[in-house]
């Protein structure tokens, strides 16, 4: 009963309502990990699903994704000791030369949501910077987004910089933006390429789920 | 005197395109629905091969670059684009989408290779509401650029005189536009408080975004009515977008944006356009009944036609919506096609004309933008 109203307070963006309901739950000895999946996620998810389809639109996306943070926040210490939980490290960035943040932003957020560990480099992010962070964060993910079709050929060039540097085969980058398509992101080498928000969080937890696969074939 | 600019295109071919569009304007039936591809300067300039860095920082290149690329357009782009003055189309004090941010106070950002842009926000408290409100907005920041740009093309208009083939002499620089148009009380005010953070409060701190739209909007007018008088113009037509309004649910948009996009909309009681980019569906209601917008000017690809002919189609313009990505990427036919699926969608309604949904990227072949031309010579005829 506590996880559904938790799910529905994270639905409706209330910050407040979410943080208490997560600590009554937690008071109830209900554990961190089902609070996520089951609170949570559950809400988050319905999210996602009804931006997909049109119903909900940026501003509420983004009031359930502080939601969110509020719930993670006192769930994270406890979720640590677990490192299942932990769906994967993500680093993000516009490309140089591109200040748009919003669909990277909101990217972020809803990964973060979700479970996974989020470094954002912000906006006009050089293909170099990109390289460092990868060797430095040593990230499951790397995403990348642009705006504008002059910015569109960083993209290409972040992924021949981490060729250079014998990175690439670490990381599953993932591309985004309004004029990139997924016969660009074929043409250009990513491993894949999502319209919208949501369907970026698919797209990174199947990516993810690949790679865990990939290098524990016997698990 | 100077060398006379000549455009290749007869001054009869520009007056029957003049005509053309009028009439789809006035949703009469024309020989064929009309075609106006949306193609800027970040198109034209690597075209002509001006820089953007000479180009923002002389008004005699930003003046010559303007003409030189009109000509290459009309020459090269089949288009019923009948002038090459007036703003977006030569003749202009083009700092793109930048002014409005910048004379309110925003940090712009000029890169070598491209066009300005804004850096974020910085209208974060009460206090800085107020200090918006002190700010001069004609003379300020880019604002104040364009009225010296404006002068110094003034000065210098007769070294450049233009003639269509068999037309008289014009100069366009002899009364440029300043940039009378607006990109829109929301987009301007998410660039004071920021892309991403207006869209967090409008739900957490309704109130003061309302009041950073009334002050937006009020700034707005101002230059506006600066505009007008400065210019001359003779009449009160008006064009303004909001694209990032179309992220709002009609719920938001109707009770936060639309009271400031009233005030700005019928301040001019001559014809006014709307442009907002990207999936509108859900808004398209509201700007035909309470925004009683008379164009819909480059709406986005996106954009459902069974559902936008029934809201809007015989009593709003609609120019759009050809996907822009796929005049960038895909090719003739599949510009054909998309072009027809357009025409046939919305040409019966009348007050069609074609366009990209919106804004041609730079370095799509021209081809791609001459095949909706071709589609409109060959499906758009009327009677249908």
């Amino acid at each position: 009963m506590i996880l559904e109203m938790l799910a529905e307070a994270l639905y409706h963006g209330r910050a407040n309502e979410v943080t208490n309901l997560t600590r009554r739950a937690l008071a109830e000895n209900i554990s961190a990990l089902q609070i996520l999946q089951d609170g949570l996620l559950r809400g988050m998810d319905r999210v996602g699903c009804e931006f997909k389809a049109g119903e909900l639109f940026l501003p509420e996306v983004i009031a359930s994704a502080k939601a969110m943070h509020a719930g993670l926040s006192l769930l994270r210490p406890l979720l640590a000791q677990s490192p299942s939980t932990r769906l994967g490290r993500v680093v993000i960035g516009t490309v140089q030369g591109d200040l748009h943040d919003i669909g990277k932003n909101l990217v972020a957020m809803m990964l973060e949501g979700a479970g996974f560990e989020v470094i954002d480099l912000g906006v006009d992010v050089t293909a170099t910077r990109f390289e460092d962070a990868v060797r430095q964060f040593q990230p499951d993910l790397l995403g990348l987004s642009a705006l504008l079709t002059t910015t569109m050929p960083e993209m290409p060039r972040v992924i021949a910089a981490l060729d250079s540097a014998g990175l690439r085969r670490q990381v599953k980058v993932m591309i985004g933006g309004a004029p990139v398509t997924q016969h660009f992101a074929d043409e250009i080498g990513a491993d894949g390429y999502a319209p919208n928000a949501p369907a970026a969080l698919e797209l990174a937890k199947r990516l993810q789920a690949y790679r865990i696969d990939n290098e524990n074939p016997s698990g | 005197m100077p060398d006379i600019i000549e455009i290749n295109v007869p001054f009869e071919e520009i007056i029957a395109r003049k005509e053309r569009v009028t009439q789809a304007k006035r949703f009469m039936e024309t020989d064929r629905v009309p075609v106006w591809p949306s193609i800027q300067y970040r198109y034209l300039l690597p075209v002509i091969g001006t820089r953007f860095h000479d180009y923002y920082n002389d008004p005699q290149v930003m003046l010559r670059s303007q003409i030189l690329a009109q000509k290459w357009l009309m020459e090269n782009v089949k288009t019923d684009q009948y002038d090459i003055t007036g703003a977006w189309i030569g003749g202009w004090t083009d700092f793109q989408n930048a002014t409005e941010a910048s004379a309110l106070g925003c940090e712009v950002f000029f890169p070598e290779n491209d066009i300005p842009w804004v850096r974020g926000g910085w209208v974060k408290t009460d206090a800085d509401l107020r200090r918006l409100e002190q700010i001069d907005v004609v003379n300020s920041g880019l604002n104040g650029r364009q009225v010296a740009f404006r002068h110094a093309m003034i000065e210098i208009a007769e070294k450049y005189p233009v003639r269509f083939l068999g037309g008289p002499i014009f100069y366009p620089g002899a009364n440029p536009a300043l940039t009378n148009i607006s990109d829109g009380p929301f987009t301007v005010a998410a660039a004071l408080l920021g892309y991403t953070e207006i869209f967090a409060a409008v739900i957490e701190r309704p109130d003061f975004v309302s009041e950073l739209l009334s002050i937006v909007t009020d700034k707005i007018v101002a230059w506006l009515d600066f505009c007008w008088t400065e210019v001359q113009i003779p009449h009160r037509d008006f064009a303004w977008a909001d694209d990032l309004a179309a992220y709002l649910s009609p719920k938001v948009y109707h009770a936060i944006v639309l009271p400031y996009e009233k005030k700005l909309r019928f301040h001019f009681d001559g014809r006014v356009s709307l442009h907002m980019c990207g999936h509108t569906n859900h808004l398209l209601r509201i700007l035909a009944d309470e925004l009683q917008i008379n164009e819909y000017d480059g709406f986005g690809w996106e954009v459902d036609l069974d559902l936008i002919g029934q809201v809007m189609g015989g009593r709003v313009v609609l120019i759009g919506n050809v996907n822009p990505l796929i005049v960038a990427t895909g090719t003739p036919v599949q510009v054909k096609a998309e072009t027809r699926r357009v025409i046939e969608k919305l040409a019966h309604y009348k007050g069609l004309i074609i366009q990209d949904g919106n804004n041609i990227p730079p370095g799509s072949p021209v081809e791609n933008i001459n095949a909706m031309m071709e589609a409109a010579q060959e499906y758009g005829r009327y009677p249908m």
